[in-house]
């Protein structure tokens, strides 16, 4: 059996769907619908160059330097209503933090910009993290995954009640406080001192 | 219950199929794609704008200026970058055209923001002719305008001769899910099921007549056209446009 449509594998027609964006980050160069913002330039962006390599944010080497890709703004994803599914690698575990997901900002350093919920390795904790925000406080909930440098499968859900996160097909934590409530972007990005991170799938809807 | 397969291809074709032309643009990111749609204007280009939507399911959204009456801004595979539409005038061959006029197949989402009771000509689907009037050559869309009740199903031959079907579905200012299904061959008669125009999955109208050549290609069109009616812009969302040749 076949689908008629993209569209249908995903949708009835009887059902007006809501934003839906997938990238595989594959080609010469990043999709120009990303922007590439650098804190404390420069970071630098670049296709890897290798089987299954996806695309490569590096923070310069200063301290708190970062790098980020964006929708420079253009915010059509929901607080309550939305998925992002990231496939992310750290290049290394120590002295970065390594995040993805999404955020209604784009300016800040260390991903301590308001109004997020991003996957949130941080090379101070043990394991993968689950950071939100909401316009005034952020916080943290460890997952039960360790840092390490492999590719993981990561996915963050948002309801009206909470904020779900997803590692390699397990649900690790379910999130109530300091939920975003601004309209939110997709976001990955790098803190640290010359540190990396890889990306290679993204896929953000509003459900 | 779904079928996981290997890829995307497979959820679409056997592989013992080859498959056609077949694109999906969710219209999501900072800026609007000019490298796969081209922009074009009809009257007047100043104030048009095309522009990402910076709300939840925004998607792309084309804006006419108010300069003039009748003004209209269309988004095609059109050449240029110009996001007013000056890189294209109206009533111009639309240079990049993958789609059958018999074979295309189309799903998309849209919303026109005018108010029915002043909304000018609204398209969206299939054309040969890049303009911003819902007017030209082998043409099979989702179309809508002010003097009429209905959402409509608007096809015209080879020759610009156009048929409209009214759906049931009285013009609004909500979102939509439309799909186009051409399915004919031979020219100029044509045979087969003609065109037809489902509404949010359901089948609201079919033209037999008036429906383009199949030998003739055509490409998707959206275009939105103040009225001389309304002193305000009209605009169009557009948050899915996926189109294929059966």
């Amino acid at each position: 059996m076949t689908f008629n449509s993209v569209y249908e594998i995903t949708n009835n027609l009887s059902t007006v769907a809501g934003q839906h964006m997938i990238e595989h980050f594959t080609g010469s160069s990043l999709d120009d619908r990303w922007t590439e913002t650098e804190v404390n330039p420069a970071a630098t962006f670049a296709m890897n160059d290798s089987v299954d390599g996806g695309f490569r944010i590096t923070a310069d080497g200063g301290a708190n330097n970062e790098g980020m890709i964006n929708f420079n703004n253009k915010r059509q994803y929901s607080p309550t209503d939305c998925a992002v599914i990231w496939v992310e690698k750290d290049v290394q575990n120590t002295s970065y933090t390594g995040y993805c997901g999404l955020a209604n900002g784009i300016t800040g350093v260390d991903s301590d910009f308001p109004e997020i919920a991003l996957l949130y390795n941080w090379s101070a904790n043990t394991n993968m993290g689950l950071r939100t925000g909401d316009a005034s406080t952020k916080s943290t909930t460890e997952s039960s995954v360790a840092l390490d440098t492999d590719w993981h499968c990561h996915k963050i859900v948002l309801t009206s009640t909470d904020v779900q996160q997803t590692i390699d097909g397990v649900l690790q934590t379910v999130k109530t406080s300091n939920r975003p409530t601004a309209i939110l972007q997709p976001v990955a990005g790098v803190f640290g001192n010359g540190k990396s991170i890889d990306v290679r799938y993204c896929e953000a809807y509003n459900t | 219950m779904p079928q996981i397969k290997d890829s995307l291809y497979e959820q679409l074709n056997p592989l013992t199929t080859v498959a056609g032309q077949h694109f999906v643009d969710g219209f999501s990111g900072d800026t609007p794609d000019v490298m796969r749609w081209g922009f074009g204007y009809q009257d007047s280009t100043t104030g048009n704008v095309a522009s990402m939507g910076d709300s939840v399911n925004g998607g792309l959204l084309l804006t006419t200026g108010t300069a003039v009456d009748n003004q209209a801004i269309y988004m095609s595979f059109m050449t240029g970058t110009s996001l007013d539409g000056s890189d294209n005038g109206t009533a111009t061959t639309i240079p990049i055209r993958p789609f059958s006029s018999g074979l295309c197949n189309m799903i998309a989402t849209v919303r026109s923001n005018e108010a029915h009771a002043t909304r000018g000509n609204q398209f969206a689907g299939f054309s040969e002719t890049g303009r911003g009037d819902a007017a030209g050559d082998n043409m099979a869309g989702f179309y809508d305008h002010k003097s009429f009740t209905y959402f409509r199903l608007r096809t015209s031959n080879s020759g610009g001769s156009q048929n409209d079907t009214d759906s049931d579905i009285a013009g609004d200012t909500n979102w939509h899910t439309i799909k186009i299904l051409s399915n004919f061959t031979a020219d100029p008669t044509p045979a087969g099921t003609g065109v037809s125009l489902i509404i949010d999955g359901v089948l609201k109208a079919t033209n037999t007549s008036a429906i383009g050549y199949f030998s003739e290609n055509v490409a998707p069109i959206f275009s939105t056209m103040k009225s001389n009616t309304s002193s305000g812009a009209s605009s169009m969302n557009i948050a899915y446009c996926e189109a294929w040749n059966l």
